[in-house]
């Protein structure tokens, strides 16, 4: 019998900050995250869990892709894919804090935009700094297929940071 | 971390990460706000919560799903209705097979509901078409789910089955090993042809007790109703008393799990392009696989290999009776999902997911990882194909297992491979002259062989036409 409240309160505050980084702002971070428990009460009832600090990290991930992509596709609705700023919604900074916030939100565009896979193991990767092993192993895949989905994914984001940013550059002269 | 250790500031991507990871996160979540979340969460665990296999299969990417949703429609359209003889309701009205005969072809509408145990509920809606001699076209989908819809096109021994969405194709071909079956006849497409055969048997003077319900409007139209109970399944048809066609014809199988499937909307020799029942893969799509399904000279084939899954479920041990509340055949719906989950593990939805899921993109295009996932995925999908198949066939033969064919069941107590030991034995299935005499016996390691009267076992048996 899991202890839930050990479980929870051991965790949250990890798979918050998993999610929030992605999401970058507190509203959709908190419902992520209680998806993403719900997702792990489903999945011990099935199989004990071995790892929950790697399986809870992953699910925050994929519920966060999930929402990123779902920004995504609105963007892609409204046509306006060159602002960054909507993809969080928070107040602007310094200059310097700036152009690294506004390089981090064009990444999280980017992310959203990748293929799902791609995606998970890119963040698990390098936000959550977790092995290919480790990845592997949550994923159900070889650590050489995760390698490689990684490789994939790098080739594909820096393809779409070049572009957004050649996009903002053009959106800057406009105005 | 590895993929960090070469950080690059040149680097636009590199810089983008790092750029994230130096990002402030707010405050931690106050601790009274995580120990109300902690509650709750413990008391989503505590809701009793079981997903049946079926739910997860339609959870299932698409990409797995048309082998096993093909998987369960041999079990729904195919074996149950051919596998053996004289099954089936009759019809009190003798016309009913003529006019059925003459039918060349007929486009309906199936609704089954599937109830299970827990109380869950699965829909499915079908659009069945039929094209004489024997071809048949069914479009299903799971209700709720978007994207579910899969083509079967089926002929005798040939099934192709389509994922319209992924533009993917399987073909499945039966090889039929049963002695004195007719060559070109096949478990595929028996639908319609089921529903002619069940009038033919009626005229045949083949008649179970049919209760006559009187007439009744249907959807604007008079109908003559005609109920047979057939062991566990009912079976209701509403026919036109002026063409003798069916309006409506209805089917429930009782027991644990209640299925209960609708046909409406009957149109008969409506114009049906002959491409719309073709077997060849239409352009553009993708072969997913190539299925070979075998079916054994015997059902009795089919009902050991059933019976060695339950006893290896049961610690070895086979099932303590065939018939009855708690016999083999009430559990064989259950024994897929059980084998299954035993074989793949609790989730086979996340077995499938992790060893298929994977976007066509994402397959490595090459080397030992490839040829090891597409190994893995043609053993599976072939067993996706024949378990329900197995499974069915046994149904069949249970549910028709009568006095004539002299029956016995010795299982109970008895564990699998105990040497020498005959568990049942029956007189051929097919009552054929020939085998006049003859006993077909199961045995405890799973052999099926034929023998003489002279060699009938002599075992006791606890089930049987003439319990013992």
């Amino acid at each position: 019998m899991t202890d839930w409240e050990a479980v929870v309160g051991e965790h949250v505050q990890i798979v918050r900050r998993t999610v929030y980084r992605l999401v970058g702002n507190h509203a959709d971070a908190w419902d992520c995250v209680q998806e993403t428990f719900l997702e792990a009460v489903k999945i011990d009832r099935r199989e004990p869990v071995r790892n929950w600090p790697a399986l809870l990290r992953r699910l925050a991930t994929v519920r966060a892709l999930d929402l990123l992509r779902a920004r995504s596709r609105q963007r892609d609705r409204r046509s306006t894919d060159a602002d960054p700023e909507q993809a969080t919604s928070r107040e602007p900074s310094p200059s310097c804090q700036a152009e690294a916030r506004e390089l981090a939100d064009r990444l999280r565009v980017a992310v959203g935009q990748l293929p799902r896979r791609q995606a998970e193991v890119f963040c698990l990767i390098c936000f959550e700094q977790m092995t290919s092993e480790e990845v592997a192993e949550q994923m159900g895949i070889s650590p050489t297929a995760a390698r490689m989905l990684l490789s994939r994914a790098r080739r594909r984001l820096e393809r779409l940071l070049r572009l957004s940013r050649g996009a903002a550059r053009e959106e800057g002269s406009r105005t | 971390m590895e993929d960090r250790r070469g950080f690059n500031p040149d680097e636009l991507l590199d810089r983008a990460v790092d750029a994230v990871l130096r990002e402030p996160i707010p405050d931690d979540v106050p601790a009274d706000r995580v120990a109300e979340f902690a509650a709750a969460v413990r008391q989503a665990a505590d809701q009793p919560s079981p997903i049946s296999l079926i739910r997860r299969i339609t959870n299932m990417k698409l990409t797995t799903r048309i082998a096993v949703a093909a998987a369960v429609l041999i079990a729904a359209v195919g074996l149950m209705s051919w596998l053996v003889p004289g099954r089936g309701a009759a019809l009190a009205f003798v016309n009913v097979a003529e006019a059925l005969t003459n039918v060349q072809s007929a486009r309906w509408k199936t609704t089954t509901l599937t109830k299970r145990p827990q109380g869950e509920v699965v829909t499915d809606h079908r659009i069945g078409m039929f094209l004489a001699p024997s071809s048949e076209r069914m479009e299903t989908t799971v209700a709720g789910v978007p994207g579910s819809k899969t083509i079967a096109i089926l002929e005798g021994r040939k099934a192709l089955f389509l994922n319209p969405l992924l533009k993917q194709a399987t073909v499945v071909n039966v090889k039929i090993n049963v002695e004195g079956f007719p060559p070109e006849a096949g478990p595929w497409g028996r639908t319609f042809l089921g529903l002619r055969e069940t009038a033919v048997a009626a005229q045949s003077g083949k008649l179970g007790e049919t209760e006559p319900l009187g007439t009744r409007v249907i959807d604007g139209r008079r109908a003559v109703g005609f109920r047979i109970q057939h062991d566990r399944t009912e079976t209701t048809i509403w026919a036109d008393p002026k063409t003798s066609l069916p309006i409506r014809v209805e089917y429930a199988i009782s027991g644990e799990t209640e299925i209960h499937t609708v046909m409406t909307d009957f149109e008969i020799d409506p114009d049906l392009d002959k491409s719309l029942f073709s077997l060849k893969v239409p352009e553009g799509y993708a072969v997913l696989d190539t299925v070979q399904l075998e079916l054994p000279k015997t059902p009795l084939i089919l009902l050991a290999k059933t019976l060695g899954m339950a006893a290896e479920l049961n610690d070895g041990v086979f099932p303590s009776a065939l018939l009855g509340e708690q016999g083999h055949y009430q559990n064989l719906p259950r024994l897929g999902t059980a084998y299954v989950e035993r074989k793949y593990g609790k989730d086979f939805a996340a077995y499938m997911e992790k060893t298929f899921g994977k976007d066509a993109a994402e397959m490595p295009e090459a080397g030992e990882d490839r040829t090891e996932i597409l190994r893995e995925m043609a053993e599976i999908r072939k067993e996706a194909f024949q378990l329900p198949a197995t499974i069915a066939g046994t149904h069949a033969l249970l549910r028709n297992l009568s006095p004539e064919h002299d029956w016995h069941y010795a299982g109970k107590d008895v564990r699998l491979n105990t040497p020498n030991r005959p568990i049942f034995w029956m007189k051929d299935w097919m009552r054929r002259p020939e085998k006049q005499g003859k006993y077909e016996v199961i045995y405890a390691d799973l052999s099926v062989k034929e023998v003489g009267p002279e060699d009938v076992p002599e075992v006791p048996a606890s089930e049987g036409s003439s319990e013992e």
